[in-house]
Protein backbone atom coordinates (compact mmCIF):
# COMPACT_ATOMS: atom_id res chain seq x y z
CA UNK A 1 0.00 0.00 0.00
CA UNK A 2 1.20 3.51 -0.81
CA UNK A 3 1.74 6.25 1.75
CA UNK A 4 -1.10 8.75 2.13
CA UNK A 5 -0.86 12.38 3.25
CA UNK A 6 -3.36 14.99 4.36
CA UNK A 7 -2.89 18.06 2.18
CA UNK A 8 -5.92 20.15 3.08
CA UNK A 9 -8.72 20.36 5.63
CA UNK A 10 -11.88 22.39 6.00
CA UNK A 11 -14.70 22.61 8.51
CA UNK A 12 -17.71 24.70 9.35
CA UNK A 13 -18.28 25.49 13.00
CA UNK A 14 -20.59 22.86 14.49
CA UNK A 15 -23.89 24.24 15.75
CA UNK A 16 -27.18 25.52 14.40
CA UNK A 17 -27.55 26.77 10.83
CA UNK A 18 -31.14 27.86 10.42
CA UNK A 19 -32.10 28.08 6.77
CA UNK A 20 -28.82 26.75 5.34
CA UNK A 21 -29.07 23.70 3.12
CA UNK A 22 -27.12 20.53 3.81
CA UNK A 23 -25.41 20.99 0.42
CA UNK A 24 -24.21 24.49 1.29
CA UNK A 25 -22.51 23.29 4.50
CA UNK A 26 -20.83 20.40 2.71
CA UNK A 27 -19.70 22.64 -0.14
CA UNK A 28 -18.26 25.22 2.27
CA UNK A 29 -16.09 22.65 4.03
CA UNK A 30 -15.08 20.93 0.77
CA UNK A 31 -13.98 24.17 -0.89
CA UNK A 32 -11.92 25.13 2.17
CA UNK A 33 -10.16 21.75 2.11
CA UNK A 34 -9.57 21.94 -1.66
CA UNK A 35 -8.15 25.47 -1.58
CA UNK A 36 -5.97 24.67 1.41
CA UNK A 37 -4.53 21.62 -0.35
CA UNK A 38 -3.43 23.84 -3.28
CA UNK A 39 -4.09 21.00 -5.71
CA UNK A 40 -6.05 21.41 -8.89
CA UNK A 41 -9.62 20.09 -8.92
CA UNK A 42 -8.78 17.95 -11.97
CA UNK A 43 -6.41 15.95 -9.77
CA UNK A 44 -9.18 14.77 -7.43
CA UNK A 45 -9.94 11.19 -8.49
CA UNK A 46 -12.70 10.25 -6.04
CA UNK A 47 -15.12 11.78 -3.56
CA UNK A 48 -16.54 9.99 -0.53
CA UNK A 49 -19.30 11.62 1.47
CA UNK A 50 -20.11 10.51 5.01
CA UNK A 51 -23.72 11.10 5.98
CA UNK A 52 -26.24 9.22 8.08
CA UNK A 53 -29.77 10.60 7.82
CA UNK A 54 -30.07 13.14 5.00
CA UNK A 55 -32.88 10.98 3.62
CA UNK A 56 -35.27 10.99 6.59
CA UNK A 57 -34.38 14.50 7.87
CA UNK A 58 -33.84 16.39 4.60
CA UNK A 59 -35.46 14.25 1.93
CA UNK A 60 -32.15 14.29 0.07
CA UNK A 61 -29.88 11.53 -1.17
CA UNK A 62 -27.12 11.30 -3.83
CA UNK A 63 -25.37 14.03 -1.86
CA UNK A 64 -21.93 12.86 -2.99
CA UNK A 65 -22.71 13.62 -6.62
CA UNK A 66 -24.50 16.85 -5.72
CA UNK A 67 -21.53 18.19 -3.76
CA UNK A 68 -19.10 17.22 -6.56
CA UNK A 69 -21.35 19.00 -9.06
CA UNK A 70 -21.48 22.19 -6.97
CA UNK A 71 -17.71 22.40 -6.65
CA UNK A 72 -16.97 21.54 -10.26
CA UNK A 73 -15.18 18.24 -9.77
CA UNK A 74 -14.54 16.16 -12.89
CA UNK A 75 -16.55 13.08 -13.86
CA UNK A 76 -15.20 10.94 -11.03
CA UNK A 77 -16.75 8.27 -8.79
CA UNK A 78 -18.72 9.98 -6.01
CA UNK A 79 -20.01 7.75 -3.24
CA UNK A 80 -22.04 8.34 -0.12
CA UNK A 81 -21.11 5.99 2.72
CA UNK A 82 -23.21 5.30 5.79
CA UNK A 83 -22.26 3.71 9.09
CA UNK A 84 -24.45 5.71 11.48
CA UNK A 85 -22.23 7.89 13.70
CA UNK A 86 -19.11 6.38 12.08
CA UNK A 87 -20.10 7.53 8.56
CA UNK A 88 -17.45 10.27 8.47
CA UNK A 89 -14.63 7.99 9.63
CA UNK A 90 -15.63 5.46 6.99
CA UNK A 91 -15.61 8.13 4.25
CA UNK A 92 -12.11 9.17 5.31
CA UNK A 93 -10.89 5.59 5.24
CA UNK A 94 -12.27 5.03 1.74
CA UNK A 95 -10.58 8.19 0.46
CA UNK A 96 -7.29 6.98 1.97
CA UNK A 97 -7.76 3.52 0.43
CA UNK A 98 -8.37 4.98 -3.01
CA UNK A 99 -5.00 6.73 -2.80
CA UNK A 100 -3.16 3.92 -0.99
CA UNK A 101 -4.17 1.33 -3.59
CA UNK A 102 -3.01 3.53 -6.46
CA UNK A 103 -6.47 4.07 -7.93
CA UNK A 104 -6.15 7.85 -7.65
CA UNK A 105 -3.49 10.43 -6.78
CA UNK A 106 -5.87 12.51 -4.67
CA UNK A 107 -9.28 12.04 -3.07
CA UNK A 108 -11.62 14.16 -0.99
CA UNK A 109 -13.71 12.98 1.94
CA UNK A 110 -16.61 15.16 3.07
CA UNK A 111 -18.83 14.62 6.09
CA UNK A 112 -22.09 16.45 6.66
CA UNK A 113 -25.31 16.39 8.65
CA UNK A 114 -28.09 18.86 9.35
CA UNK A 115 -30.42 17.98 12.22
CA UNK A 116 -31.44 21.06 14.18
CA UNK A 117 -34.24 22.03 11.77
CA UNK A 118 -36.14 18.84 12.63
CA UNK A 119 -38.25 18.28 15.75
CA UNK A 120 -36.69 16.28 18.58
CA UNK A 121 -39.21 13.53 17.82
CA UNK A 122 -38.16 13.35 14.15
CA UNK A 123 -34.47 13.44 15.05
CA UNK A 124 -34.79 10.75 17.70
CA UNK A 125 -36.72 8.52 15.31
CA UNK A 126 -34.09 9.02 12.59
CA UNK A 127 -31.20 8.33 14.98
CA UNK A 128 -32.94 5.18 16.17
CA UNK A 129 -32.53 3.83 12.62
CA UNK A 130 -28.98 2.96 13.73
CA UNK A 131 -30.31 0.27 16.07
CA UNK A 132 -30.93 -3.36 15.22
CA UNK A 133 -34.63 -2.64 15.66
CA UNK A 134 -35.64 -6.16 14.72
CA UNK A 135 -33.94 -7.28 17.93
CA UNK A 136 -33.54 -4.36 20.33
CA UNK A 137 -36.58 -2.35 19.25
CA UNK A 138 -39.25 -4.26 21.19
CA UNK A 139 -37.63 -3.44 24.57
CA UNK A 140 -37.95 0.31 24.00
CA UNK A 141 -34.20 0.84 24.34
CA UNK A 142 -32.74 4.16 23.15
CA UNK A 143 -29.12 5.20 22.47
CA UNK A 144 -28.75 7.02 25.79
CA UNK A 145 -30.30 3.89 27.30
CA UNK A 146 -27.51 1.70 25.93
CA UNK A 147 -24.96 3.92 27.64
CA UNK A 148 -27.04 3.99 30.82
CA UNK A 149 -26.77 0.17 30.86
CA UNK A 150 -23.02 0.40 30.31
CA UNK A 151 -22.58 3.06 33.01
CA UNK A 152 -24.24 0.88 35.68
CA UNK A 153 -21.98 -2.05 34.84
CA UNK A 154 -18.86 0.14 34.84
CA UNK A 155 -19.90 1.51 38.21
CA UNK A 156 -20.47 -1.98 39.62
CA UNK A 157 -17.24 -3.44 38.33
CA UNK A 158 -14.79 -0.59 38.77
CA UNK A 159 -16.41 1.78 41.26
CA UNK A 160 -16.80 4.54 38.69
CA UNK A 161 -18.57 7.45 40.39
CA UNK A 162 -20.89 10.26 39.28
CA UNK A 163 -18.10 12.68 40.21
CA UNK A 164 -15.66 10.91 37.88
CA UNK A 165 -18.10 10.89 34.97
CA UNK A 166 -18.91 14.53 35.66
CA UNK A 167 -15.23 15.35 35.34
CA UNK A 168 -15.36 14.13 31.72
CA UNK A 169 -18.27 16.49 31.02
CA UNK A 170 -16.54 19.43 32.71
CA UNK A 171 -13.23 18.82 30.89
CA UNK A 172 -14.80 18.55 27.43
CA UNK A 173 -17.10 21.53 27.95
CA UNK A 174 -14.10 23.54 29.13
CA UNK A 175 -12.06 22.44 26.10
CA UNK A 176 -14.97 23.51 23.92
CA UNK A 177 -14.66 27.06 25.24
CA UNK A 178 -11.23 27.24 23.62
CA UNK A 179 -12.40 25.88 20.26
CA UNK A 180 -14.16 28.48 18.07
CA UNK A 181 -15.77 25.64 16.06
CA UNK A 182 -17.45 24.17 19.16
CA UNK A 183 -21.20 24.39 19.64
CA UNK A 184 -21.43 24.24 23.43
CA UNK A 185 -18.31 25.13 25.35
CA UNK A 186 -19.04 25.96 28.98
CA UNK A 187 -17.55 26.23 32.42
CA UNK A 188 -19.79 23.94 34.45
CA UNK A 189 -19.86 23.14 38.15
CA UNK A 190 -20.39 19.61 39.46
CA UNK A 191 -23.76 20.73 40.78
CA UNK A 192 -24.89 22.06 37.41
CA UNK A 193 -24.13 18.72 35.76
CA UNK A 194 -25.84 16.79 38.58
CA UNK A 195 -28.91 19.04 38.44
CA UNK A 196 -29.44 18.68 34.67
CA UNK A 197 -32.56 16.86 33.47
CA UNK A 198 -32.63 13.06 33.82
CA UNK A 199 -32.64 11.31 30.41
CA UNK A 200 -32.24 7.66 31.30
CA UNK A 201 -30.66 6.80 34.62
CA UNK A 202 -27.90 7.50 35.39
CA UNK A 203 -27.53 9.64 32.23
CA UNK A 204 -28.55 13.28 32.50
CA UNK A 205 -28.75 16.03 29.93
CA UNK A 206 -25.14 17.22 30.26
CA UNK A 207 -23.95 13.64 29.78
CA UNK A 208 -25.31 13.76 26.21
CA UNK A 209 -23.86 15.40 23.12
CA UNK A 210 -26.07 18.06 21.52
CA UNK A 211 -27.98 17.83 18.24
CA UNK A 212 -25.90 19.66 15.63
CA UNK A 213 -25.46 20.82 12.07
CA UNK A 214 -22.06 20.93 10.45
CA UNK A 215 -19.65 19.73 7.80
CA UNK A 216 -15.96 18.89 7.53
CA UNK A 217 -13.72 17.83 4.65
CA UNK A 218 -10.21 16.54 4.02
CA UNK A 219 -8.10 16.13 0.89
CA UNK A 220 -5.68 13.20 0.89
CA UNK A 221 -2.89 12.73 -1.63
CA UNK A 222 -0.24 10.21 -2.68
CA UNK A 223 3.43 10.61 -1.78
CA UNK A 224 4.38 11.70 -5.27
CA UNK A 225 1.72 14.40 -5.30
CA UNK A 226 2.63 15.39 -1.74
CA UNK A 227 6.28 15.80 -2.76
CA UNK A 228 5.24 18.06 -5.65
CA UNK A 229 3.08 20.39 -3.54
CA UNK A 230 5.15 20.35 -0.34
CA UNK A 231 7.32 23.34 -1.26
CA UNK A 232 4.51 25.82 -1.78
CA UNK A 233 2.13 24.39 0.82
CA UNK A 234 1.66 26.95 3.62
CA UNK A 235 1.28 24.22 6.26
CA UNK A 236 3.01 20.91 7.03
CA UNK A 237 1.77 17.67 5.47
CA UNK A 238 0.33 15.11 7.85
CA UNK A 239 0.96 11.42 7.22
CA UNK A 240 -1.86 8.88 7.59
CA UNK A 241 -0.06 6.06 9.42
CA UNK A 242 -3.14 3.86 9.71
CA UNK A 243 -6.86 3.79 9.11
CA UNK A 244 -8.79 0.72 10.23
CA UNK A 245 -12.46 -0.19 10.14
CA UNK A 246 -14.22 -3.03 11.94
CA UNK A 247 -17.64 -4.43 12.72
CA UNK A 248 -19.16 -5.26 16.09
CA UNK A 249 -22.52 -6.62 17.12
CA UNK A 250 -25.51 -4.59 15.92
CA UNK A 251 -27.62 -5.77 18.87
CA UNK A 252 -27.10 -5.57 22.61
CA UNK A 253 -27.22 -9.30 23.29
CA UNK A 254 -24.34 -9.87 20.88
CA UNK A 255 -21.81 -7.90 22.92
CA UNK A 256 -19.60 -10.16 25.00
CA UNK A 257 -19.24 -7.36 27.52
CA UNK A 258 -21.51 -4.31 27.69
CA UNK A 259 -18.67 -2.07 28.84
CA UNK A 260 -16.32 -2.77 25.98
CA UNK A 261 -16.95 -2.40 22.26
CA UNK A 262 -15.25 -5.24 20.41
CA UNK A 263 -15.25 -3.15 17.22
CA UNK A 264 -13.11 -0.52 18.95
CA UNK A 265 -10.73 -3.07 20.44
CA UNK A 266 -10.25 -4.77 17.04
CA UNK A 267 -9.93 -1.51 15.10
CA UNK A 268 -7.27 -0.07 17.38
CA UNK A 269 -5.28 -3.30 17.33
CA UNK A 270 -5.22 -3.20 13.53
CA UNK A 271 -4.39 0.50 13.53
CA UNK A 272 -1.47 0.04 15.94
CA UNK A 273 -0.14 -2.80 13.76
CA UNK A 274 -0.51 -0.82 10.54
CA UNK A 275 1.12 2.24 12.04
CA UNK A 276 3.88 0.37 13.86
CA UNK A 277 3.18 2.30 17.05
CA UNK A 278 1.75 1.47 20.48
CA UNK A 279 -0.67 3.26 22.77
CA UNK A 280 2.29 4.88 24.52
CA UNK A 281 3.23 6.71 21.31
CA UNK A 282 -0.14 8.48 21.06
CA UNK A 283 0.03 12.11 22.19
CA UNK A 284 -3.63 12.98 21.73
CA UNK A 285 -6.90 11.40 20.69
CA UNK A 286 -10.25 12.63 19.44
CA UNK A 287 -12.59 9.83 20.51
CA UNK A 288 -16.30 9.16 20.27
CA UNK A 289 -17.77 10.70 23.44
CA UNK A 290 -21.42 10.66 22.32
CA UNK A 291 -22.14 10.30 26.04
CA UNK A 292 -19.84 11.08 28.97
CA UNK A 293 -19.50 7.43 30.02
CA UNK A 294 -18.59 6.55 26.41
CA UNK A 295 -15.34 8.53 26.73
CA UNK A 296 -14.35 6.42 29.73
CA UNK A 297 -15.15 3.16 27.94
CA UNK A 298 -13.48 4.26 24.69
CA UNK A 299 -10.29 5.40 26.42
CA UNK A 300 -9.98 1.93 27.95
CA UNK A 301 -10.90 0.07 24.74
CA UNK A 302 -8.25 2.06 22.86
CA UNK A 303 -5.60 0.96 25.37
CA UNK A 304 -4.84 4.57 26.29
CA UNK A 305 -6.00 4.16 29.89
CA UNK A 306 -5.80 0.93 31.93
CA UNK A 307 -9.07 -1.04 32.02
CA UNK A 308 -11.36 0.29 34.74
CA UNK A 309 -9.27 3.43 35.29
CA UNK A 310 -11.03 5.74 32.82
CA UNK A 311 -13.04 7.54 35.50
CA UNK A 312 -10.06 7.89 37.84
CA UNK A 313 -7.85 9.31 35.07
CA UNK A 314 -10.50 11.83 34.07
CA UNK A 315 -11.00 13.06 37.64
CA UNK A 316 -7.25 13.32 38.23
CA UNK A 317 -6.83 15.49 35.13
CA UNK A 318 -4.70 12.92 33.34
CA UNK A 319 -6.83 13.21 30.18
CA UNK A 320 -6.73 17.02 30.06
CA UNK A 321 -4.84 18.95 27.39
CA UNK A 322 -1.74 18.99 29.62
CA UNK A 323 -2.32 15.47 30.99
CA UNK A 324 -0.75 12.06 30.26
CA UNK A 325 -2.96 11.63 27.19
CA UNK A 326 -4.99 14.56 25.84
CA UNK A 327 -8.52 13.32 25.16
CA UNK A 328 -10.88 15.48 23.10
CA UNK A 329 -8.98 18.76 23.26
CA UNK A 330 -11.54 19.99 20.71
CA UNK A 331 -14.34 19.58 23.24
CA UNK A 332 -15.35 16.26 21.70
CA UNK A 333 -18.88 15.41 20.70
CA UNK A 334 -20.08 16.62 24.12
CA UNK A 335 -19.01 20.23 23.54
CA UNK A 336 -17.97 20.58 19.91
CA UNK A 337 -21.19 18.90 18.80
CA UNK A 338 -22.17 15.83 16.81
CA UNK A 339 -23.44 16.49 13.28
CA UNK A 340 -23.42 12.74 12.84
CA UNK A 341 -21.99 12.25 9.34
CA UNK A 342 -19.47 15.08 9.83
CA UNK A 343 -18.09 13.95 13.19
CA UNK A 344 -15.47 11.46 11.98
CA UNK A 345 -13.97 13.94 9.52
CA UNK A 346 -14.24 16.71 12.10
CA UNK A 347 -12.00 14.54 14.30
CA UNK A 348 -9.45 14.26 11.47
CA UNK A 349 -9.65 18.07 11.09
CA UNK A 350 -8.96 18.58 14.81
CA UNK A 351 -6.04 16.14 15.02
CA UNK A 352 -4.52 17.59 11.84
CA UNK A 353 -4.56 21.06 13.37
CA UNK A 354 -2.92 19.68 16.52
CA UNK A 355 -0.17 17.99 14.50
CA UNK A 356 0.37 21.18 12.52
CA UNK A 357 0.86 22.88 15.89
CA UNK A 358 -1.90 25.34 15.03
CA UNK A 359 -4.80 24.32 17.27
CA UNK A 360 -6.51 26.93 19.47
CA UNK A 361 -6.33 24.43 22.34
CA UNK A 362 -2.90 23.08 21.44
CA UNK A 363 -1.44 19.92 23.00
CA UNK A 364 2.23 20.53 23.61
CA UNK A 365 4.71 18.54 21.48
CA UNK A 366 1.91 16.73 19.61
CA UNK A 367 3.54 14.35 17.11
CA UNK A 368 1.17 11.38 16.80
CA UNK A 369 -2.61 11.64 17.09
CA UNK A 370 -5.53 9.24 16.88
CA UNK A 371 -9.20 9.45 15.92
CA UNK A 372 -11.93 7.03 17.02
CA UNK A 373 -15.39 7.06 15.46
CA UNK A 374 -18.06 4.58 16.62
CA UNK A 375 -21.40 3.89 14.94
CA UNK A 376 -24.70 2.41 16.09
CA UNK A 377 -24.54 0.21 19.15
CA UNK A 378 -20.91 -0.49 18.29
CA UNK A 379 -21.66 -2.06 14.90
CA UNK A 380 -19.12 0.06 13.00
CA UNK A 381 -15.85 1.59 14.11
CA UNK A 382 -12.95 3.42 12.52
CA UNK A 383 -9.62 4.26 14.13
CA UNK A 384 -7.02 6.36 12.33
CA UNK A 385 -3.51 7.32 13.38
CA UNK A 386 -1.85 10.45 12.00
CA UNK A 387 1.69 11.75 12.31
CA UNK A 388 3.32 15.10 11.76
CA UNK A 389 5.86 14.92 8.92
CA UNK A 390 9.22 16.01 10.21
CA UNK B 1 -41.47 -17.21 25.11
CA UNK B 2 -39.40 -19.43 22.88
CA UNK B 3 -36.05 -19.19 21.16
CA UNK B 4 -34.68 -21.17 18.26
CA UNK B 5 -31.87 -23.65 17.90
CA UNK B 6 -30.15 -24.49 14.64
CA UNK B 7 -30.82 -28.14 13.79
CA UNK B 8 -27.54 -28.50 11.92
CA UNK B 9 -25.01 -26.89 14.30
CA UNK B 10 -27.10 -26.48 17.49
CA UNK B 11 -26.36 -22.76 17.84
CA UNK B 12 -28.93 -21.10 20.09
CA UNK B 13 -30.51 -18.03 18.48
CA UNK B 14 -32.05 -15.27 20.53
CA UNK B 15 -32.13 -12.86 17.59
CA UNK B 16 -34.37 -12.49 14.58
CA UNK B 17 -32.59 -13.92 11.53
CA UNK B 18 -33.68 -16.14 8.64
CA UNK B 19 -30.43 -18.09 8.71
CA UNK B 20 -28.12 -19.43 11.38
CA UNK B 21 -25.16 -17.00 11.50
CA UNK B 22 -22.83 -19.88 12.35
CA UNK B 23 -23.58 -22.36 9.53
CA UNK B 24 -26.12 -20.49 7.31
CA UNK B 25 -28.68 -23.26 7.72
CA UNK B 26 -32.34 -22.26 7.50
CA UNK B 27 -33.59 -25.14 9.64
CA UNK B 28 -34.44 -24.43 13.25
CA UNK B 29 -36.23 -26.12 16.09
CA UNK B 30 -38.16 -24.18 18.67
CA UNK B 31 -36.89 -24.51 22.22
CA UNK B 32 -38.42 -23.02 25.31
CA UNK B 33 -36.23 -20.21 26.62
CA UNK B 34 -35.19 -20.41 30.26
CA UNK B 35 -37.52 -18.26 32.31
CA UNK B 36 -34.93 -17.34 34.94
CA UNK B 37 -31.76 -15.41 34.41
CA UNK B 38 -29.24 -13.00 35.85
CA UNK B 39 -29.82 -9.27 35.53
CA UNK B 40 -26.69 -7.84 33.90
CA UNK B 41 -27.71 -4.20 33.84
CA UNK B 42 -30.69 -1.86 33.77
CA UNK B 43 -31.60 1.70 32.95
CA UNK B 44 -34.71 3.79 33.37
CA UNK B 45 -35.82 5.26 30.05
CA UNK B 46 -37.42 8.65 30.67
CA UNK B 47 -37.95 9.56 27.00
CA UNK B 48 -39.35 6.72 24.91
CA UNK B 49 -38.62 6.30 21.18
CA UNK B 50 -41.24 7.87 18.90
CA UNK B 51 -44.20 5.55 18.44
CA UNK B 52 -43.22 3.16 21.22
CA UNK B 53 -46.42 1.75 22.70
CA UNK B 54 -45.33 2.05 26.36
CA UNK B 55 -45.05 5.47 27.95
CA UNK B 56 -41.93 6.44 29.88
CA UNK B 57 -40.59 5.97 32.44
CA UNK B 58 -39.89 2.26 32.15
CA UNK B 59 -36.88 0.09 32.94
CA UNK B 60 -34.95 -1.68 30.19
CA UNK B 61 -32.88 -4.64 31.30
CA UNK B 62 -30.27 -6.95 29.83
CA UNK B 63 -30.69 -10.49 31.13
CA UNK B 64 -28.38 -13.46 30.74
CA UNK B 65 -30.59 -16.54 30.41
CA UNK B 66 -27.72 -18.97 29.90
CA UNK B 67 -23.98 -18.45 29.40
CA UNK B 68 -23.67 -16.18 26.35
CA UNK B 69 -27.44 -16.07 25.77
CA UNK B 70 -28.58 -12.51 26.44
CA UNK B 71 -31.82 -10.74 25.79
CA UNK B 72 -33.01 -7.18 26.21
CA UNK B 73 -36.40 -6.75 27.83
CA UNK B 74 -38.33 -4.57 30.23
CA UNK B 75 -38.74 -4.82 33.95
CA UNK B 76 -42.23 -5.34 35.29
CA UNK B 77 -43.71 -2.10 36.58
CA UNK B 78 -44.29 -3.47 40.09
CA UNK B 79 -40.79 -4.86 40.59
CA UNK B 80 -38.81 -3.63 43.56
CA UNK B 81 -35.93 -1.39 42.57
CA UNK B 82 -33.31 -3.63 40.94
CA UNK B 83 -29.98 -4.05 42.64
CA UNK B 84 -26.66 -5.53 41.65
CA UNK B 85 -26.39 -9.29 41.17
CA UNK B 86 -30.10 -10.04 41.19
CA UNK B 87 -31.94 -12.91 39.58
CA UNK B 88 -34.97 -12.18 37.45
CA UNK B 89 -37.86 -14.25 36.19
CA UNK B 90 -39.78 -13.76 32.98
CA UNK B 91 -43.36 -12.99 33.91
CA UNK B 92 -44.88 -12.01 30.57
CA UNK B 93 -44.23 -11.32 26.92
CA UNK B 94 -45.72 -8.11 25.51
CA UNK B 95 -45.41 -7.71 21.78
CA UNK B 96 -42.00 -9.22 21.16
CA UNK B 97 -40.64 -7.95 24.45
CA UNK B 98 -39.93 -10.18 27.44
CA UNK B 99 -41.04 -8.69 30.78
CA UNK B 100 -38.94 -9.66 33.79
CA UNK B 101 -39.44 -9.31 37.52
CA UNK B 102 -36.83 -9.43 40.27
CA UNK B 103 -36.96 -12.66 42.25
CA UNK B 104 -33.97 -12.62 44.61
CA UNK B 105 -31.18 -10.34 45.78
Amino acid sequence: MRDVYIAGIGSTAFGKYAGESIESLAVGAAVDALLESTIDREQIGALYLGNFISGPLNGKEVLAGIVADRIGLPNIPCTKVEGACASGGIAFRHACLAVATGQVEAAIAVGVETMTHASTKQTTAALNCAMDNENDGPSGLTFPGLFGLAWRLHEQRYGTSRQQVTSVVRKNKRNGLRNPLAQMGAELSEDEVAASAPICDPIQLYDCCPISDGAAAVVVVSKSLADRIAQHLPHPLIEVLATAQTRGSPHIGGHADLISFSATVAAVQRAYEQAGVTARDIDLVELHDCFSIAEIIDSEDLGLVPRGQGGFWALEGRTAVDGDIAINASGGLLAKGHPVGATGIGQIFEVTRQLRNSHPNQVRDARIGMTHNLGGTGVACTVSILRAVQ
Amino acid sequence: MSTRRCIRCHTALTIASVVCPSCLSRDFEIVEAPSHGRLLSWTTIRRAPAGYPVSAPYDVVVVELAPGVRVTGRLSGDSPRPMTNVQVRRVAVEGDCAIFAVVAG
